[in-house]
């Protein structure tokens, strides 16, 4: 491919057509400029029709044109051309990058560079409410697919000259826009320095949203704990950028990277900021008594029921064992067919229609629970604690960690199955070892638990009054002198 | 080959002290000073804590002499390089037998416990293959591990407290049975209290030296002060007759709870008690890796494959609990002896040779 732009506008026209997609939205529209031939190149629906005609071409057709200039292209610009925002370049690459983007691009015939003007159509959806993250107490808005809009949102609430925006194209096959934005000075600079290598090594093909740009930026590709959180609200963004993180907006995507994240932040709602220190921290242990709920409840009734029967006070007992009377499924399989019958519904509900969804989440697990302990096929027990193991999985604040919390309690019954408690206390270590290896951004991924800090563990498990607490947190600047690991 | 990291903050050096000592000893450690102390172990428990400081202060007074330098390096300037090379085989044989006794220790707790449908070599390569994990990353990921398994700790000492007024404080009297017998019994602590000797290795990669003397023996303390509570309580519930009877007093006590929700206390015990056995595992093999990669001149990741194939195999060995108790008697007091003997005459080389100019390397 030429890479630059020559002096022959039909030679450049014919590589840049060669090198934008071939459909009859590329429009090619040719006038004269005095005396010059120019050609206005556009994706029509990409770019703004109505501006490119009000901004470009009305003026330079109706203008009075006659009189030479020297610089033609100098000239367009300065006293033609009514759009605010226009570059001067020569790299055809550049140039097909941004008609993609919406861009307009004007060719003049003897020049070997060209004019791109910003006619960018801004026709995206509205600034709406959060449907995945919703507030009590917290704004209204949420962000757009429009990356330049969700700048402004943010940059509206971040009123400090150390905002700092930067640009990133990513992508093999698929050019992909992200910005990186972060504060200048709460940052610490060695997690900002090891953001900015991970992005630019990154080698994808494409990244569609978040999601994918979170799995490249972790070359740990079979870890299953969460390093980066999403969200779609501008005041998370806003908090976590004061407490030293950055933020990475991909073009057409209304969800925000933010990043690093240790693992005891999942566990923290947004909300327990806006509650009272007491009410707040109720509901912060609860979360983590649904945590361990969630990992162990299933597997050590499993192992009291198969190795340990003993261990059950004698009148939960004959409880347990009146309910087992018939029962054919051993308790392995009778727990798994609920889990995944409660996973089915889940998933289900998630693809259907709002209101379809929760009627089927509800509807079908009345129906499935009641119908499995009628048939005699689960006991009432068993259901009652996968029934408490899923409603607990509710209470986790953090879609992406819950989903892995969900995930540990299989592996977690399958070592019970094999080894009894012992299997328990393996699982349950190994799931220690994983989470202190890890490092998110050269931040321990376990801090400020391991490394300790006392003045960050008082926004951990417990959250003691604002303010003692809203300060940068130390264990997020690893290139500080205090605890190295 | 793993990426292995050796830098530990001071509070991870602390808490890898205090957890390197909690082994199968916090079980029978009441049983052992009961049968000569009486009601008067826990005074032989409190006093024989006398070994772990002991041995954390001289080492850090060795290391502040010899500017921080790694084990080998200070023994090699205060010995020569032949008996460097003689006392890192000493010590690599001391974390051997250490972790051998904890490994199979544990492996018989466990069959005797909650486990007994398990095959003790099962739990033997399992636990083995978990702790080649834990160290295979180095001395940070075990630094890491004890600092977050402390709050396991407080958990552990919770369990015990819960008998507080459940026993009998008539069983604790007199509180002095017999001077002799107290002292005498002081030896018998030394197996629960070992372990402690991994700070002659992992001191100089405390990132931060200011004050790491005091780190050490207040992890020192935290482990002192939970075994003797912990063998007050068995002695004032079980009394000290009954107690020095059982394999495993503590177990016992655990046992004798009445629930709703678990019939007693003995598989929270096991869980939380469980997690500090693959951490003191974990200590006790940094030191065999440490030192087998001086002797064999081999990488650190290799010799922690090789020294979790040889506990799989000494652990064997000593499966069941009477071979293991006998091997114990034998070997450890002059584990210990020698140890003592080391740390001091290091400790008075290292003071007189202070005065030398050592760069760290």
């Amino acid at each position: 491919m030429i890479e630059k732009l020559t002096k022959n506008i039909y030679s450049n026209l014919d590589v840049i057509s060669a090198n934008v997609p071939s459909n009859l939205n590329f429009i090619k529209r040719e006038i004269i400029f005095k005396e010059h031939k120019c050609y206005i190149l556009f994706i029509s629906g990409i770019a703004d029709k109505n501006v490119i005609e009000e901004t470009i071409i009305k003026p330079l057709l109706t203008i009075k044109n006659h009189i030479k200039s020297e610089n033609l292209l100098d000239d367009m610009p300065k006293k033609y051309i009514f759009s605010s925002d226009i570059n001067v370049t020569n790299s055809i690459p550049d140039i097909c990058y941004e008609l993609l983007n919406g861009k307009t691009v004007i060719l003049v015939e003897n020049y070997d560079t060209a004019l791109v003007c910003n006619t960018i159509n801004d026709n995206y959806r509205q600034i709406q409410e959060s449907t995945n993250e919703k507030s009590i107490y917290g704004l209204r808005e949420s962000f757009t697919e429009n990356l330049n809009l969700n700048l402004t949102i943010l940059q509206r609430k971040v009123k400090n000259p150390n905002l700092k925006f930067e640009r990133y194209i990513v992508g093999d096959k698929i050019k992909t826009e992200l910005v990186l934005a972060y504060i200048d000075g709460i940052i610490d600079p060695l997690v900002l320095t090891n953001i900015k290598s991970k992005i630019t090594n990154i080698n994808a093909p494409a990244l569609i949203s978040t999601g994918f740009l979170e799995q490249f930026l972790d070359y740990r590709h079979y870890n299953i704990f969460p390093l980066t959180k999403s969200t779609e609200r501008p005041d998370k963004v806003v908090f976590d950028l004061l407490e030293g993180k950055a933020a990475i907006f991909i073009a057409e995507s209304p969800t925000v990277l933010i990043l690093p994240a240790t693992f005891l932040e999942f566990f923290q709602g947004f909300e327990d900021y806006s509650e009272r220190t007491i009410i707040a921290n109720f509901s912060r242990i609860m979360r983590f008594i649904a945590i361990i709920t969630i990992m162990i409840l299933e597997p050590i009734y499993l192992v009291l029921l198969i190795y340990n029967p003993e261990l059950f006070p004698y009148k939960l007992m004959s409880l347990i064992i009146s309910s087992r009377q018939n029962i054919p499924l051993p308790p392995l399989l009778e727990i798994l067919a609920m889990d995944v019958a409660v996973e089915i519904l889940r998933e289900g509900g998630i693809r259907l229609p709002n209101p379809v969804g929760t009627t089927l989440a509800i509807v079908g697990g009345i129906v499935i629970g009641e119908s499995a302990t009628k048939a005699g096929l689960v006991s009432y027990v068993t259901l009652f604690i996968v029934a408490i193991t899923v409603i607990s999985t509710f209470i986790i604040p953090n879609y992406q960690m819950a989903l892995t919390i969900r995930f540990i309690r299989f592996p977690m019954l399958i070592l019970g199955q094999m080894f009894g408690f012992f299997g328990l206390l393996i699982g349950f270590y190994f799931s220690l070892i994983q989470l202190t290896k890890l490092e998110t951004f050269g931040v321990p991924y376990f801090s400020p638990a391991t490394p300790f800090r006392f003045s960050d563990i008082i926004d951990s498990i417990i959250r003691l009054p604002l303010n003692k607490i809203l300060v940068e947190p130390k264990s997020l600047k690893p290139s500080k002198k205090s605890p190295k690991n | 080959m793993f990426k292995y990291n050796n830098q530990i903050t001071k509070n991870q050096y602390m808490f890898i002290i205090q957890n390197s000592m909690i082994g199968v000893g916090i079980l029978s450690l009441a049983s052992e000073v009961c049968k000569e102390a009486q009601q008067s172990g826990w005074i032989s428990t409190f006093l024989g804590g006398f070994y772990p400081i002991f041995v954390v202060t001289l080492t850090t007074i060795i290391f502040k002499n010899m500017n921080f330098n790694e084990f080998f390096e200070i023994n090699r300037r205060i010995y020569g390089k032949f008996l460097a090379y003689i006392f890192t085989i000493f010590f690599f044989i001391n974390f051997t037998f250490f972790t051998s006794f904890v490994l199979s220790g544990f492996t018989n707790v466990l069959t005797f416990s909650t486990t007994k449908f398990l095959s003790p070599y099962v739990i033997i390569v399992l636990t083995s293959v978990l702790i080649y994990f834990t160290i295979n990353q180095g001395l940070t990921n075990i630094g890491r591990l004890s600092e977050l398994l402390f709050y396991l700790t407080i958990l552990l000492l919770i369990i015990p407290i819960y008998f507080i007024n459940k026993g009998n404080s008539t069983n604790l009297l007199p509180i002095i049975s017999n001077t002799n017998s107290i002292i005498k019994a002081i030896p018998k602590t030394f197996f629960s209290y070992s372990g402690v000797e991994i700070s002659l290795f992992i001191i100089p990669f405390v990132t931060d030296t200011k004050n790491v003397l005091a780190s050490g023996i207040k992890g020192s303390l935290i482990t002192i002060i939970l075994y003797s509570v912990t063998v007050i309580l068995t002695i004032s519930y079980c009394g000290y007759v009954l107690t020095s009877k059982l394999q495993y007093p503590l177990l016992y006590l655990v046992s004798a709870a009445d629930l709703p929700i678990l019939s007693n206390f003995e598989p929270l015990f096991i869980f939380l008690w469980g997690n500090k056995i693959f951490q003191t595992l974990a200590v006790g093999c940094f030191g065999m890796s440490y030192t087998l990669s001086f002797i064999i001149k081999n990488s650190y990741n290799r010799c922690c494959l090789f020294t979790c194939l040889l506990i799989i195999f000494t652990s064997s060995i000593l499966i069941p609990e009477h071979n293991r108790s006998m091997v114990i008697d034998i070997v450890m007091p002059y584990l210990v002896y020698t140890i003592i003997i080391y740390t001091l005459l290091t400790f008075i080389l290292s003071y007189l040779k202070r005065g030398e100019i050592f760069e760290k390397n």
